[in-house]
């Protein structure tokens, strides 16, 4: 069965990074058929910048995500853009920090709060928040263990290793906040 | 593939001037004569830049199937077919470009540029600086005759300020571009300059360019007469010879005792000097493909010895 | 085989190296910039050469020098790069040096919209150059046939001697799939014809008598006398160095042959996908990325019970007319789905003229992919 993935956030969070990573996992690490695509503005730092996955256990032909499984949203901006994409039964996770206001996705959308900044910030590196929500990603899905996700971290993002390790377990093991909307 | 070559064996001669080999001998091993005539107008300085070339191919000890030319449009284009030498004949201005790549590709040729000053200086003048900066191991002739004589005398880059052409029929408005300068600001580590009035020292100079390790620049003062000349009262091949012979003094340090040549030393009080011949830069820097093979054999050595572990 | 997850713009570069390619010039340009800097690394690795250039006319330059030395030589650009390009690839195909140019399609006129996708030059990539020059031109839709048909693209330049233009887009180029890559030893590669005749006995890299004729090319350095120009040179090789330009009968033959030789091979060269084409009364044509929405527009409508067939065209260029008269047999309709405002279907109108087939197109310039449910819309109005 086919599944869609978003990271959405703004440029230099690292969204098409974690797609990248999630893809490895998904696709080297578990074997599933894979395609990752992107998106962004063209100012490196501070436009929309988006990192999509889909997987399949069969070959993947229409390769866009259109309407994603589960959205991980990274900024406010993120959410008014990619709201009207979700349909019911999906699943958001959003930034306690970055995100307050997420009236803007219809009935059925199941939408859980995760203190991902905050637990980068608790690691003593902002930016690897986006490690934090693939930890969250993979806990809340089931898709992939702790270990399974961490070969693809290690695979994809060499550098920092502790500080990603670190922040990857601290996402994995975090309690959530849910609400439906 | 490699095939054995069939022509007649060049035995170099080093460090002899030997203008006094015969013509015929030298054509016979360098050169491809027309069928008919040459491409050039009666009296075009061309041809005396062309058999300078030549016979600096001979001082040079060259092997002529392993020198590749590159050039593109102008009155000069045709000289590389002209030569027994392999040619790109492409579009205006790129030839520095062809020869980055046939230097890069197989750094055993001897790579050599053909080109006009609108050619090299105008349209091509980004892979000109480029190229020297580099410091890649070739030569580039510029042949400047002061004007775009392949369309019928425009000005050029080099067109000298106040000067009547096609396009400056009263007067060339622009400052124009020293090419030695412009070569030497760009990194070129050989820069000189001769004209076809000084056929020796023309050979001297552009056989010193070809063994020079690194990138070589040498500007042919090249008479239009038909075109410039005649627009600015030297109507004459034997006028424009003379405006070069009263014009140029030559720069002593590059002259090796043993060599002299018929030309007024330069002076720093000199008012009236137009050309200052001879050698006027000579640096020795890392050559490019030198460099990049060492790049290379450090890549490969991590390759192997990744698969190695 | 390894299995890698793969970059789009990193498989047009295995692509290269597999197909033999050991020289690449290139100057950064998005969305292509991620083949150089690929490039940048791999070239050394495999004994080869990288070279950044001054810029994109610089880049045609150093390969086609390089080519001229006998080693296989590829660049990639987009947008206005291409545009910038033109120059030297009409040079190049009419000097016969097999070169492979890689554009990575962006959207819109000018300097476009750099990070956003487009298949806006189809045309371009055919009539781009001045004078009547050829193209040959690949499209891949996914990133596992980026690298193979990159490889294809090596192997047809040399085989034909002229450039071969890989159109990729941004969207392809910044994808990633995982791809199993083969042991590149076991690839079979094509080599250019080169002489077999003793340099005394070379007539030069025209020597044709006929109009599908690929005239052997002498590497610069092989002991011959190799010179590469569209100028001065006669079609028996050699030519008359006293005139530069071609008699009226040597410049006839020269445009002739040159797109003969393509048109000869045609069968060899174009490539294409055929889905339930057999009974389709509606027919998608589509290529690179947009052909996989029209795939999957085709499966949709193929359970609404609409008999739906896709022609994926992979060969572009030579426009594979024949083949779209075969695949539309029983169509009533034909839509083409793509991200400029009608190329393609100006190219299966001609093809399909006076046949009575209506022909639609779905057209997007805003770079968002087209889905199958607009393919899907636009067949219920079409059949309706």
């Amino acid at each position: 069965m086919r599944t869609e993935i978003r990271f959405a956030g703004v440029g230099s969070q690292g969204m098409v990074s974690c797609s990248v990573i999630l893809a490895e996992a998904l696709g080297i690490v578990k074997d599933y058929q894979v395609v990752q695509t992107q998106e962004y503005a063209a100012s490196i730092s501070g436009g929309s910048a988006q990192g999509d996955v889909a997987f399949s256990d069969q070959k993947i032909i229409v390769p866009w995500v259109l309407h994603p499984d589960v959205l991980v949203a990274m900024a406010q901006d993120a959410v008014k853009q990619h709201a009207a994409a979700m349909r019911p039964g999906s699943c958001v996770i959003v930034d306690d920090i970055m995100v307050n206001d997420v009236s803007s996705f219809q009935k059925g959308v199941t939408i859980h709060w995760a203190p991902m900044t905050k637990l980068a910030d608790d690691v003593g590196f902002r930016k690897c928040a986006n490690i934090v929500s693939l930890g969250v990603f993979a806990r809340l899905t089931g898709l992939l263990t702790l270990d399974e996700i961490t070969r693809a971290v290690r695979a994809r993002a060499p550098g920092r290793a502790e500080t990603n390790l670190k922040a990857l377990r601290l996402g994995y093991e975090v309690n959530l906040g849910t609400v439906a909307a | 593939m490699s095939v054995q070559s069939e022509m007649p064996a060049i035995k170099p001669v080093k460090k002899k001037l030997d203008l006094q080999r015969p013509l015929d001998e030298l054509v016979e091993l360098y050169a491809e004569i027309p069928a008919r005539q040459f491409r050039y107008c009666p009296g075009c300085g061309l041809g005396m830049a062309q058999s300078a070339i030549m016979r600096a191919f001979h001082r040079a000890g060259v092997d002529i199937t392993k020198v590749a030319t590159a050039g593109g449009s102008g009155c000069y284009s045709v000289m590389g077919h002209y030569f027994k030498s392999n040619h790109i004949h492409g579009s205006h201005g790129r030839g520095c470009a062809y020869a980055m790549g046939m230097k890069l590709a197989r750094p055993e040729l001897t790579v050599v540029t053909l080109q006009g000053d609108g050619d090299l200086l105008a349209i091509g003048g980004n892979h000109f600086i480029h190229a020297a900066r580099r410091n890649i191991d070739i030569t580039v002739i510029c042949f400047n005759n002061y004007n775009f004589g392949d369309t019928g005398g425009q000005f050029a880059p080099t067109t000298p300020l106040g000067s009547k052409t096609d396009t400056s029929t009263l007067g060339m408005p622009e400052p124009a571009f020293d090419a030695c300068k412009l070569a030497i600001g760009a990194g070129a580590s050989f820069v000189a300059r001769s004209t076809v009035a000084h056929p020796a020292h023309l050979t001297k100079m552009i056989a010193d360019a070809i063994e020079w390790k690194g990138f070589a620049f040498v500007e042919v003062m090249q008479h239009c007469h038909v075109l410039w000349g005649r627009r600015n009262g030297m109507p004459e091949a034997m006028d424009m010879m003379r405006f070069y012979k009263d014009n140029s003094v030559l720069n002593t340090s590059s002259v090796p005792e043993d060599e002299r040549f018929d030309i007024p030393i330069y002076s720093e009080d000199e008012k009236n000097v137009k050309f200052v011949l001879g050698v006027l830069n000579k640096e020795q820097k890392p050559e490019y493909t030198e460099e990049y093979a060492k790049l290379r054999a450090k890549a490969m050595a991590k390759v192997t010895g990744k698969a190695k572990s | 085989m390894t299995k890698r997850l793969l970059l789009g713009n990193d498989a047009f570069c295995e692509g290269l190296i597999a197909g033999g390619v050991r020289f690449y010039a290139g100057y950064p340009i998005t969305p292509a910039t991620e083949i150089a800097e690929a490039m940048s690394r791999r070239m050394p690795e495999v004994g080869g050469t990288y070279v950044q250039m001054e810029d994109e006319l610089g880049s045609m330059g150093a390969i086609m020098g390089a080519s001229a030395t006998g080693v296989k030589s590829a660049t990639a650009s987009a947008g206005p790069g291409m545009a910038l390009m033109q120059n030297e690839l009409g040079q190049s195909i009419v000097a016969e040096i097999p070169l492979v140019v890689i554009n990575v399609q962006r959207a819109g006129p000018g300097i476009g919209n750099a990070t956003r996708s487009g298949q806006m030059e189809v045309m371009q990539s055919r009539y781009g150059s001045n004078g009547e020059v050829p193209a040959v031109v690949l499209s891949p839709s996914s990133v596992e046939e980026a690298f193979w048909l990159t490889v294809k693209a090596v192997n047809f330049s040399e085989m034909l001697r002229t450039v071969v233009i890989v159109l990729g887009e941004g969207m392809l180029g910044l994808q990633r799939a995982v791809v199993d890559l083969p042991d590149y030893d076991d690839i079979k590669l094509a080599e250019r014809p080169r002489p077999s005749v003793q340099p005394d006995e070379f007539l030069g890299n025209y020597n044709a008598n006929a109009l599908s004729d690929v005239p052997p090319i002498a590497d610069f350095g092989a002991g011959y006398k190799s010179i590469l120009s569209s100028v001065g040179i006669s079609r028996r090789g050699g030519g008359d160095i006293s005139v530069l330009g071609l008699s009226e009968d040597d410049q006839d033959f020269t445009i002739r042959r040159l797109h003969q030789k393509i048109l000869d091979r045609k069968n060899e060269i174009t490539l294409f996908e055929q889905l339930m084409t057999e009974d389709a009364e509606i027919v998608y044509i589509a290529f690179g990325t947009q052909a996989l929405s029209a795939i999957g527009a085709m499966h949709e409508a193929r359970a609404k019970g609409i008999k739906a067939g896709v022609l994926r065209l992979i060969t572009v260029w030579p426009f594979p007319e024949d083949i779209v008269r075969t695949c539309c047999a029983k169509a009533r309709a034909v839509v083409v789905p793509e991200m400029n405002l009608g190329q393609v279907r100006l190219l299966v109108g001609s093809a399909l003229a006076n046949t009575g087939i209506k022909i639609v197109g779905v057209n997007r310039v805003d770079s968002i992919t087209i889905t199958p449910a607009q393919i899907l819309e636009k067949t219920k109005e079409v059949l309706s």
